[in-house]
């Protein structure tokens, strides 16, 4: 079988092509961060209005690369992100995989976008082992996922606040660094004190779920007070917020058997995290699955794997499908 | 302007349950503070009070977080909004908050004073200051004519 999936849910336009076994034949992102940088952040409107531009020569590349004839490519169905995300984003990838669906007379299948990340470890380990823990953190989720095999997934815990790279986005733009706020402050954090801003230990109790906003007042309320060197506020805030997502993820560990540990989502990019992820796995024994950045952030490729998994289920939906900006993984 | 004095985070979510019994659909509460001030604990509050049921988080990635209510008030939609990353006027405008309050629908909006000109004198307010002990004191402007009887002191 051979999917196309095709990936919109916030600032990314993404498209690949991916055959059975997990085999990726193309994967094509066009990227409107730029856009947005200025902004501190994705703009709706913007994003909306870049993927209608981007949507159709992603797909076609996509295609190209891989080989297939851009007017009829022999595939077995078009698979969609239809949330959660931003409703003008999402409606643009979802108009486009209809078109094409019914264009090459394939089945459409709805992609939970959070689900899509779950996948991303296979892209480059086809052979992995599962179940898996996986870590998803992005700039608007962060969730800790039980993932037992394709298609079968619990969600153990979620932050009940801010999600973690909101949390940097925020400390960033405090300090004066740019936008994405995770690369600047990874950066700046090498060469600070983490000892230097006395930071709350968050969440010690026994449940899963995470909390940043407290973590991001203490940060701010404490370089109001006194002076704090900005690598050092980098660094203390990382290693706060980095400790919490390894104890849980340790936590969890102890509760659940897996084959593996895995990290997800664009704050996986995060070298002090994907350090301490690999700590952990060494510990217990146990698989490191650390994607590389391209399939961390949002991609088509992810979204195409959902789509196989779902089109072996027979799970395909009707051209009457509509966009769910808030749908929650395992709704 | 009537005021409230949280302590812990608990008191911030019960002044939030407070107004929201105030609130009818069609208005718009703007709350504006420093950064960890309370702004979306308080948000929890007001969420909880008209039946949301999902958990309620920061808005600020999205800009926008449509919410569906279970009440018998006519709020069937709360649109928790944060323009913490919007920094002109016209970016709010581009937003266009204001269409999103219906009939059916309130709008609670973080950093609404960035869009402090789209609003009218009809919005309320919720003024987040914050003293050196973590104490929150919340200062609520109402709309004209529209001041709780009594005030929302706890």
């Amino acid at each position: 079988m051979r999917v196309l999936g095709i990936e919109t849910s916030c600032d990314e336009t993404g498209a690949a092509v991916l055959s059975s076994g997990w085999h990726l034949e193309s994967s094509v992102v066009e990227s409107s961060m730029a856009l947005h940088r200025d902004f501190g952040g994705v703009v709706p409107e913007l994003a909306g209005r870049a993927h209608v531009e981007t949507i159709g020569p992603t797909v076609q590349a996509a295609l190209a690369q891989a080989g297939l004839d851009v007017r009829a490519p022999r595939l077995d169905a078009v698979a969609v992100t239809t949330g959660p995300g931003l409703v003008g984003s999402l409606l643009v990838g979802l108009a486009a995989a209809k078109a094409y669906a019914l264009a090459w007379d394939v089945p459409l299948v709805a992609v939970n976008h959070l689900e899509g990340h779950l996948y991303a470890p296979l892209l480059e380990s086809p052979d992995l082992a599962w179940p898996l823990l996986t870590l998803l953190v992005s700039g608007g989720h962060t969730q800790l996922v039980l993932v037992e095999a394709p298609g079968r997934f619990s969600v153990l815990g979620e932050t009940i606040d801010d999600a973690a790279g909101e949390a940097y986005d925020k400390v960033a733009r405090w300090l004066g660094l740019g936008y994405p706020g995770g690369p600047p402050i990874d950066r700046l954090a090498e060469g600070g004190d983490p000892s230097a801003l006395a930071l709350p230990v968050s969440m010690t109790g026994e449940g899963l779920d995470f909390s940043f906003s407290g973590l991001k007042s203490a940060v701010v309320r404490a370089g109001e007070r006194h002076p704090v060197a900005a690598a050092d506020v980098a660094a203390a805030f990382q290693g706060a917020l980095i400790e919490q997502l390894t104890r849980k993820m340790v936590q969890a560990l102890a509760r659940h058997r897996v084959a593996g540990v895995a990290l997800a989502g664009g704050v996986a990019a995060n070298r002090a995290l994907r350090a301490a992820t690999a700590a952990i796995a060494a510990e217990h024994g146990i698989a490191a699955h650390l994607p590389s950045p391209a399939y961390c952030t949002d991609n088509g490729a992810m979204i195409a794997a959902a789509g196989l998994v779902h089109l072996a289920a027979g799970d395909v939906a009707g051209l009457d499908v509509g966009a769910d900006p808030t749908w929650a993984l395992g709704a | 302007m009537s005021t409230r004095r949280c302590v812990r985070p608990a008191d911030t979510v019960a002044a939030g349950r407070a107004l929201a019994a105030w609130l009818a659909p069609g208005d718009v509460v703007v709350l504006t503070g420093p950064l960890g001030a309370g702004k979306t604990v308080f948000a929890t509050g007001v969420a909880a009070a008209l039946g949301v049921r999902e958990r309620v988080t920061s808005p600020t990635f999205t800009l926008v977080r449509p919410h569906a209510c279970a009440n018998d008030r006519g709020i069937a939609t709360l649109y928790h909004a944060d323009l913490y990353r919007v920094e002109s006027l016209d970016e709010v405008a581009d937003l266009a908050l204001g269409e999103l309050v219906e009939e059916s629908a309130l709008a609670l909006i973080e950093w609404g004073e960035r869009g402090a000109a789209l609003w009218g004198p009809e919005h309320w307010e919720v003024r987040f200051t914050l003293d050196d002990d973590e104490v929150r004191e919340l200062a609520l402007v109402a709309p004209p004519g529209r001041a709780p009887v009594g005030g929302w002191a706890a």
